[in-house]
């Protein structure tokens, strides 16, 4: 097969999309925007209906549709990239219709793939405004060939496409539009009359939206004007930057340059007819009709083939292009991708999976700090009871309050308090965290599953099968429910399935009020003493108060779990309290190692040239007692540090 | 000729049409009423309600149901999936023709191979006196704490049309809640914003406006409204809210640590108060008498430590007030809760004055999570009052009356105990309520999956007069403040905003 620059610059832009892919399944992870958007689509009527009633809403809607496919992460990424490509297939052909042939395809579509990608890493971005710039494109795309057919309507067209646009995509895409189809009307423009009407369309385009507000749409200003939506909860709120207000403006810049490029080419034959490009080179004239439909084709192969071999420019033309490319790329990914986010929320994901490895492996090669990390490190630690063991092979600069989460009502924490409480078999405190994030994401299917689990260990099989339905309705977990329909079939499953049996005999029973979560977990311990989970959060929080007389207190009035071994933080928080309260642990079946003695001898004598200094000793000590409670009293307790963790965002 | 065709059409019309519908007279009987969802078996229908689409829950592969009043053309619905959605305009012919008679349901079904079997006829009545047309309610998400999106609509009652009054989307989000009529009329409304563009908005006299209700000699701003009959004055309570959770039956516990009456005047922006209504008891939630020249309220003794503000019993007060004359008369207890050992809430009086319903339950008065909380019926002219039968093992709690006083509508979770859902019964003469059903629903399955609760379900004659995007306008602006009434004793109203000051302040969000 011969290599011309035309099949060059075509497998440079598979090249391109492969490597997009790839970098957005493996790097990205549309499972981490579904997970941290709960991407929801349901097939009923009234889901539709929620956005079908705002400008916008209807791109929205395919959104979601196509959003809820991120939960797989390589079709996920290929339907990304495939929206990205095809944007820039449009932009490409729209660009030569104004331009004629122009050598920069392989920038165009480079640079929209790229800011498409670009967009998707920050996790809170909402694939929707991907969306609206597509039906955007894709009407200017339309909206140039139907005024080759229709040249007379090309304003009445014009602005009905707006119109109908602006309700399907919103005001932004409005805007792309505008600005696109007024590029080319001055491209093909014909009529004085036309001059006047641009400005006309213009102000249309700007006044529309605030008309929408004043008399059609019960929406807030700012939605028919935006981008995304500016004022939701703070979990999902994404704060359009410089990535996406240029992706949105590439389309119209680049037809801008075309028509700039068009008024100072050399030789105006070039340019070609709207639609006939595909066919040959044509003369345009002000009419916008080709003068010659049957303009031969040039015979260019054998002039190529010599350019070729010496080095044909063309080639070096799309080098060079394809070289920009790369170090854009570079560059933007440099910037636009934070790494330590992404891992923060890798966490959290394998988290909310239940992968309790992959949470403790991923957060002790986190670099930074971080609170959630924390919490979510401690919550693995629980499930795989290691809680005691391990506790300070992460750093608890929290103190207590990397445990929980629930001191505060924002946002971020009732998905992380509803999954923690059902793991700790309080049902009722997951349910009442469940119905709070519920007010955020109302069709998350991973509440809707919680739902399902804890109506049916209450036994309320009615409404479990309420939360069923709902469910049913999203095409990606019909198995999920079918499996638990025969729950709700044959009730005697829920006894025998041993999750829900365990859970139901933890429930503490009778009414309290719950002002804080020690409270909670004695509930649970009285409820069912053979609950480890809460037995090891409670000692634990102690710990991390630094309460050794609680945590002794706590130890020595146990008789539900055996006392030996004794996990390695407790061992070591008993060395302390007999150093401290200089006498041994008063049960004389509660004690520490010897080798765990000699360990704090050890530490005593490698602590005391700092004195005070903590920090000199954090980073001194760090190497040999880094993960022992010990280090952890002297060099990172809150109460210690003084730390100010800053908990979580605010929802105002 | 055009008659011949029309009536050759019509004959080949009704050929296609019977045979497609099963002969349904060769079927075996089933001495048992069937299973249908929502259950609209044995009440009392409107004569302009929406279809009552209902869904057959009895095992099938076929499924066919005759509507019918005597003596004319039965409604036939035959299907496979068991739904029965009649079509509107054949349902409200038949309802006009059947007033004041009896409405039968005849289903029938049929597994494959098998006979149609036909059960009980489901006998309902329909009643001379219309419902009010439209009812207005807040729908929101089980959250407690936290709220996304919040709205208040109105829905046709006559069809299946549901639009908003306010969509909270609009509004940055904010709080919107206590919605409130003037004797049901669309022309004289209120509606409360929290948080974000706080105020209360008021419509009378064809006049949009938004209020900021707190003065300095007041506790706080209006919350629990009530239109006097002029459609003047409101009456509200002014309450020290906070809420508390609790890990059983009762979810959630809304208490206050302190609340007073205030009277506020649409037409001078005046809000009047006394100490009779200003005590250290917490005075709630008032309703005015039907002829306006009193209010019912409830109160529970002050709050002396937490137990005493989440376990308070209110009883039933009555005060007279002369609004013209700015007078109050002296209170008196109708039903004590020391008698009882209950908690009155939601008190309000039927429109012929002779009634008062008001809800009971074990303590508190924010009942909507008390399962426990049931409808109760006050004769006011003889002092009697007496469980109603509508009544659920589950919440029953907020009440409305119809313009007329035969219809009422009430909040219920009956259906799975944890969504409230509007339910109607008709109020005979007798003072006999009829079996509740449901707010009719286009799809009859809706109620199995709609995840949001009917909060504050309030019947009206007609729909709301300003629109949505006025009302949205008219929030995001600035509240206008009202004025205190020059006869509130302001130094009885400092001494007593001090001490009320002293009780136990209520839990922060962050405590919880």
């Amino acid at each position: 097969m011969q290599i011309n620059s035309k099949n060059l610059n075509y497998f440079l832009l598979v090249v391109l999309s492969l490597a997009a892919w790839w970098f957005t399944a493996i790097v990205i992870n549309p499972e981490l925007h579904y997970f941290l958007r709960q991407s929801a689509f349901l097939t009923d009527s009234l889901f539709f209906q929620g956005f079908a009633r705002y400008p916008g809403g209807i791109a929205d809607y395919i959104s979601e549709f196509i959003a809820q496919f991120f939960h797989f992460k390589i079709f996920g990424s290929l339907l990304i990239v495939l929206i990205a490509a095809f944007q820039g297939i449009i932009a490409i052909d729209l660009v030569q219709r104004i331009a004629g042939k122009v050598k920069l395809s392989l920038s165009i579509f480079a640079l929209i793939l790229l800011l498409s990608i670009l967009v998707q890493c920050d996790y809170h971005y909402p694939f929707y405004a991907s969306v609206r710039l597509l039906l955007a494109s894709g009407f200017i795309w339309i909206f140039t060939t139907l005024i080759l057919k229709f040249p007379q309507t090309r304003l009445f067209i014009g602005f009905l496409m707006a119109a109908l646009l602006f309700y399907l995509a919103g005001g932004a895409a409005l805007f792309v539009f505008t600005a696109a189809i007024i590029l080319i009307q001055i491209r093909y423009q014909v009529k004085k009359a036309d001059w006047f009407l641009l400005p006309v369309l213009a102000a249309f385009s700007g006044v529309l939206p605030n008309l929408a507000y004043k008399y059609l749409f019960l929406v807030d200003l700012s939605l028919v004007y935006s981008i995304t939506h500016s004022k939701s909860p703070a979990i999902l709120l994404y704060i359009a930057d410089y990535k996406l207000y240029t992706l949105y403006a590439l389309l119209p810049a680049s037809l801008l340059m075309s028509l700039v490029f068009c008024k100072f080419r050399k030789n105006p034959e070039q340019v070609t007819t709207p639609g006939k490009l595909k066919k040959e080179s044509a003369p345009i004239t002000k009419t916008g009709k080709s003068t010659s439909g049957k303009t031969k084709k040039k015979p260019p192969i054998k002039h190529e083939t010599k350019k070729r071999k010496a080095w044909n420019p063309q080639f070096v033309w799309l080098a060079g292009q394809f070289l920009i490319v790369l170090i854009l790329a570079f560059v933007g990914l440099k910037f636009a991708l934070d790494i330590g986010k992404r891992n923060e929320t890798m966490v959290s994901f394998y988290g909310a999976e239940r992968d309790w490895t992959k949470v403790i492996n991923a957060a002790e090669n986190l670099k930074d700090y971080d609170l959630f990390t924390n919490f979510e490190y401690n919550k693995a630690l629980a499930n795989t009871g290691k809680l005691a063991e391990n506790l300070f092979d992460y750093p608890q600069l929290a103190g207590s309050a990397g445990l929980f989460l629930d001191g505060k009502v924002t946002s971020d924490v009732p998905f992380i308090c509803s999954d923690q409480y059902y793991d700790l078999g309080f049902i009722h405190e997951s349910e009442h965290w469940t119905f709070e994030a519920q007010t955020i994401f109302p069709n998350s299917p991973r509440l809707m599953k919680r739902l399902v689990q804890i109506n049916l260990i209450y036994g309320n099989y009615q409404v479990a099968e309420k939360f069923l339905n709902r469910l049913d309705k999203n095409i990606l977990y019909h198995d999920w429910v079918a499996k638990y329909q025969k729950y709700i079939s044959d009730t005697s499953l829920v006894a025998k399935d041993p999750e829900f049996s365990w859970k139901r005999k933890c429930e503490p029973t009778g009414s309290f009020t719950s002002a804080n979560y020690l409270e909670k977990l004695k509930k649970l311990l009285e409820a069912n003493p053979a609950n480890r989970m809460a037995w090891e959060y409670l000692l634990c929080s102690s710990l991390l108060d630094n309460d050794l007389g609680t945590f002794e207190s706590l130890l020595r009035k146990n008789t539900a779990f055996p006392k030996n071994p004794v996990p390695r933080s407790w061992d070591e928080a008993l060395v302390l309290y007999s150093y401290v309260a200089r006498k041994a642990p008063t049960a004389e079946d509660v004690s520490f190692t010897r080798e765990r003695q000699t360990q704090f001898v050890s530490f005593l004598k490698a602590m005391k040239p700092f004195g005070n200094d903590w920090q000199a000793a954090r980073r001194s000590l760090q190497k040999d007692f880094g993960t022992s409670y010990w280090y952890y009293t002297k060099c990172l307790s809150p109460k210690v540090t003084k730390a100010q963790i800053k908990q979580q965002k605010s929802d105002d | 000729m055009i008659n011949k065709l029309h009536f050759y059409i019509v004959a080949i019309l009704a050929t296609i049409a019977s045979s497609c519908s099963s002969d349904l007279s060769n079927s075996t009987a089933v001495d048992r009423l069937p299973v249908i969802f929502p259950d609209y078996s044995g009440i009392v229908i409107p004569p302009n309600i929406a279809p009552l689409n209902f869904v057959v829950r009895e095992k099938g592969n076929a499924f066919a149901a005759r509507i019918s009043v005597s003596g004319e053309d039965p409604i036939r619905i035959e299907n496979s999936n068991g739904k029965v959605e009649i079509d509107i305009s054949s349902w409200h012919k038949l309802l006009n023709k059947a007033k004041g008679k009896e409405i039968n349901i005849d289903i029938f079904v049929k597994e494959n191979g098998g006979r149609w079997q036909k059960y009980k006829t489901i006998v309902n009545r329909v009643a001379n006196d219309e419902i009010d047309n439209h009812l207005v309610y807040r729908l929101i998400n089980t959250g407690y704490v936290m709220w996304s999106a919040i709205g208040i609509y109105q829905r046709n009652l006559e069809n299946f049309d549901e639009t908003a009054i306010i969509d909270n989307k609009s509004i940055d989000n904010t709080c919107v809640n206590c919605h409130s009529f003037a004797r049901n009329s669309p022309k004289s409304m209120m509606i409360h914003v929290r948080a974000n563009h706080a105020g209360t908005v008021i419509y009378a006299d064809g006049k949009l406006k938004k209020i900021n209700t707190k003065t300095k000699y007041t506790l706080a701003a209006g919350a629990y409204p009530n239109w006097h009959p002029d459609g003047k004055h409101i009456a509200f309570s002014v309450n020290s809210i906070s809420q508390r959770f609790f890990s059983k039956d009762i979810r959630q516990e809304v208490s206050d640590a302190a609340s007073d009456l205030v009277v506020y005047d649409v037409e001078k922006n005046t809000i009047t108060t006394s100490p009779k209504v200003s005590t250290s008891s917490r005075e709630n939630l008032p309703v005015w008498s039907a002829d306006g020249k009193s209010l019912y309220y409830i109160s529970a003794p002050p709050v002396t430590d937490y137990e005493s503000q989440y376990n308070a019993k209110f009883s039933l007060m009555h005060i007279p007030y002369d609004v013209d004359r700015n007078v109050w008369g002296e209170a008196d207890t109708v039903i004590s809760a020391k008698k009882t050992g209950k908690s009155v809430t939601f008190p309000k009086t039927s429109p012929d004055g002779k009634y008062l319903m008001f809800t009971l339950s074990d303590h508190g008065y924010f009942t909507i999570h008390h399962p426990d909380a049931d409808l109760y019926l006050l004769d006011l002219q003889t002092g009697k009052f007496e469980r109603m039968d509508i009544n659920s093992p589950q919440t029953d709690s907020y009440h409305c009356w119809s313009s007329s006083g035969r219809w009422f509508v009430f909040s219920s979770k009956r259906i799975d105990g944890l969504y409230t859902r509007p339910f109607f019964c008709y109020f005979d003469s007798n003072g006999k309520a009829s079996k509740p059903f449901v707010l009719p629903q286009k799809d009859p399955e809706f109620y199995d999956s709609f995840l949001k609760n009917y909060n504050i379900p309030e019947l009206i004659t007609g729909p709301v007069e300003p629109s949505a995007l006025d009302i949205r306008d008219l929030i995001l602006t600035d509240a206008k403040p009202v004025q205190l009434d020059a006869s509130v004793d302001t130094t009885f109203m400092g001494q007593h905003l001090r001490k009320k000051d002293m009780n136990p302040k209520p839990l922060s969000k962050e405590e919880h």
